[in-house]
């Protein structure tokens, strides 16, 4: 079969090719139809949302919606139970209502304080909320029981907590030093003298019979008589304490040198602090170191809340 | 001179009379709203009134520029307290102090876009009720206070206008309800105190070439708030306001842009220097965390390239230009129901308020265009030489044209 070569001409080309160029599709509204329901779509969506739907049905694990806020069945169940002290099944359907009715009361009392912004208005809703929401960050951590070996190393580390507190009754004599009887006497002979008193003391002598041969006073700083460590701490002073704190019952201080003169202490009766054994303190042990870790919980929790929180001070303030 | 260059002058100066009242105001007037509800309750000593009064947060800072110092959450009860009464025989009823620090104005959690007070009303005598609404009117020309009546189980809604600032309540039966009538002559009042929609349609006469035309407009209006209401009603969707104002604010540059192709030697510049503007614009918001203005933008362009290419090829089917004009209306008809919103009313309740409403936002578009019209033709003799020489339409196109941008990006990132 013979092939016939064909020859296209360059203006032939150039002319065909200027008539495809120039031809354009028959034009359809099809187009311009489809971009304007197109953009009009693209558009609607971003004018428009979708309105809140009325409900009005109560949804599944509800057993009631007050204002569109759901009571759960769960809550509505514990709540049943707790306030009959029976099972749920036991519950008769007068005391479901009554609970019922009861629970729509607290809700619509709950959105009410919402509306009247009692949580920003009311020390006693602030005081709650702020313990409720430290209750639950703790919750977690409380779930778990602590172990004994936990709780000795804290018993350990907290041992002055579990220490009582020691009392005494002590006489505390004071030399005037140059006093009314003898407005020419030293430091160094009242020291004499007040040496001479210890002797008399420790040898028996009564307090009486010292304060009257040697010039003492009863300085009245213990006059109320026994009293616990801390209190001595306060009227007798630090340095009278801190001799008066290793005296035993009977026992009879060195002089004691102090602006007013030189002080004796007798110690007249004497019970020492005690601290109680881990199997004594083991439930206060307990308390505290729940109170702890609750502690801890709430405070890691507020570096949260204070590291997303927008704080600005007015000039002048700091915390 | 042309009629058709008449047509053009005056309604350039019409645009430029309604561009300068506009300046920066709402593009719709759903923020000039206020509400209340009025809760009437009798005993032995006499009818109480507890008064729930919602004011939107915009509308409060605005009361900082005319002339409440320093505006805060009391003075604003304050403030309320001041304008708002209740009277019973004559006399006005004393608010009652609530107790622990609160006092006499009850400041309410109402949501971040809104500040709500409630004060209570105790009437020593009983007998038929007035209650007194004064905030707000004289200082915000067109508010419009949407208020709910309960009184023995029974809910009515009411508004308090300017020109409405008293209520009476019969001692005994049933309180009335504002009638359609009223909520005709809000939507009236709307259309008028709204620039964009009203810009637009005065715009929109620019393109009109034959008598008849003028039905098509009237009709694409009627048409555009009739979806919406059939929409509205049906509680489906609600508007999101800044950006439906934006919206409007491109609607009217499109027209802008419709009016200049028709101008144009190169009327594919128009064509698409339009959408490509839109296009880039959605494109760089797509850069950004405004995705829902992205689609707004994208939408804009595609709905503005395909309409103005229609209108380059199919030159013989004039009607595709009525397209923004339903869209306008259909748009402008979502303003009563994005203003009742906060009242969350029922259904049945809204439908009728939101169809005498746009009822006569409707009437008093096309009464507006018939009276332009007619106005024109009654000066027409009169302003022949005057409007000789003015390059009318490309004025009315260029105004059109910036006023509607302006909206668009002020209100698109709002």
């Amino acid at each position: 079969m013979a092939v016939r070569e064909i020859h296209l001409k360059p203006r032939r080309v150039r002319e065909r090719l200027s008539a495809i160029l120039a031809a354009r599709p028959r034009r359809s509204a099809l187009l311009p139809a489809a971009g304007i329901v197109l953009g009009l779509l693209f558009a609607g969506v971003g004018l428009f949302r979708p309105a809140p739907r009325p409900v009005v049905r109560v949804p599944a694990g509800y057993v009631a919606l007050v204002n569109g806020k759901g009571v759960l069945l769960s809550d509505f169940m514990s709540q049943a139970m707790a306030e009959t002290g029976k099972s749920f099944s036991e519950v008769t359907a007068g005391e479901r209502r009554r609970v019922l009715h009861e629970m729509i009361d607290e809700e619509l009392l709950v959105q009410r304080a919402l509306v009247l912004d009692l949580p920003e208005t009311t020390v006693e809703v602030r005081d709650a909320m702020a313990g409720g929401v430290n209750a639950q960050v703790a919750a977690p951590t409380l779930a778990q029981e602590p172990t004994d070996a936990q709780l000795r190393e804290y018993y350990d580390a907290h041992r002055d907590k579990y220490t009582t507190d020691g009392s005494m009754t002590v006489l505390d004599l004071v030399l005037h030093i140059g006093g009314y009887e003898n407005a020419d006497q030293s430091t160094a002979q009242a020291r004499i003298d007040a040496s001479e008193a210890v002797y008399q003391l420790r040898s028996g002598a009564s307090a009486q019979y010292v304060m009257e041969h040697f010039g003492f006073v009863d300085s009245g700083r213990m006059k109320d008589g026994n009293q616990p460590d801390f209190a001595a701490k306060i009227h007798l002073g630090q340095a009278l304490y801190a001799v008066a704190a290793r005296m035993e019952e009977g026992q009879v201080s060195e002089p004691v040198l102090e602006a007013d003169g030189l002080h004796v202490l007798v110690m007249e009766r004497r019970r020492r602090p005690t601290t109680a054994d881990f199997t004594t303190a083991r439930t206060a042990v307990y308390g505290d170191y729940r109170e702890q870790l609750g502690k801890a919980a709430a405070r890691e929790n507020l570096a949260i809340l204070r590291s997303q929180a927008q704080i600005l001070l007015a000039p002048g303030q700091a915390e | 001179m042309t009629r058709r260059r008449l047509l053009e002058g005056v309604l350039c100066a019409a645009l430029c009379l309604v561009g300068a009242v506009a300046r920066g105001a709402p593009l719709t007037d759903t923020a000039n709203v206020s509400y209340s509800t009025w809760t009437v309750s009798g005993s032995s000593s006499g009818p109480s009134v507890l008064l729930k009064f919602l004011l939107p947060e915009a509308l409060a800072q605005s009361l900082t520029a005319t002339g409440l110092p320093v505006l805060t959450t009391r003075k604003l009860g304050e403030f309320v307290l001041r304008h708002v009464a209740v009277g019973a025989a004559g006399r006005n009823c004393p608010a009652v102090d609530q107790g622990y620090d609160i006092g006499i104005v009850d400041p309410l959690a109402v949501g971040p876009a809104l500040h709500g007070f409630e004060i209570l009303f105790r009437c020593p005598v009983s007998g038929a009720l007035t209650l007194h609404d004064h905030a707000l009117f004289d200082r915000s020309a067109g508010h419009v206070n949407f208020a709910r009546i309960v009184k023995d189980g029974r809910v009515v809604e009411q508004l308090f206008t300017a020109a409405h600032q008293e209520l009476r309540l019969p001692a005994a039966g049933s309180v009335p309800a504002a009638g359609f009538g009223q909520y005709l002559r809000l939507g009236v009042m709307h259309l008028f105190r709204s620039p964009a929609p009203l810009c637009f349609l005065v715009g929109s006469l620019l393109l009109l070439r034959r008598r008849r035309e003028v039905l098509w407009l009237a009709g694409a209006v009627v048409v555009g708030y009739g979806i919406s209401l059939a929409v509205s009603t049906r509680s489906w969707i609600l508007p999101r306001v800044p950006l439906l104002e934006a919206y409007m604010g491109f609607l009217v540059a499109l027209l802008a842009a419709m009016i200049t192709l028709r101008e144009l030697r190169q009327p594919r510049v128009s064509m698409l220097g339009c959408p490509a503007l839109l296009a880039v614009l959605a494109i760089l918001t797509a850069f950004t965390s405004h995705h829902l203005q992205m689609l707004v933008l994208a939408g804009a362009a595609m709905l503005a390239a395909s309409l103005l290419v229609a209108n380059l090829w199919f030159e013989s089917r004039r009607e595709l230009w009525l397209v923004p004009v339903v869209l306008v209306g259909f748009l402008d008809g979502f303003a009563l129901p994005a203003a009742l919103e906060p009242l969350q009313l029922p259904q049945r309740s809204q439908a009728w308020m939101v169809a005498a409403f746009d009822c006569g936002a409707a009437l008093a578009a096309v009464a507006s265009m018939v009276l332009l019209l007619a106005a024109l033709s009654v000066l027409r003799g009169r302003l022949r030489t005057a409007l000789r020489r003015l390059p009318a339409s490309e004025l009315a196109a260029a105004g059109l044209g910036g006023l509607g941008t302006f909206w668009l990006l002020s209100r698109l990132y709002n």
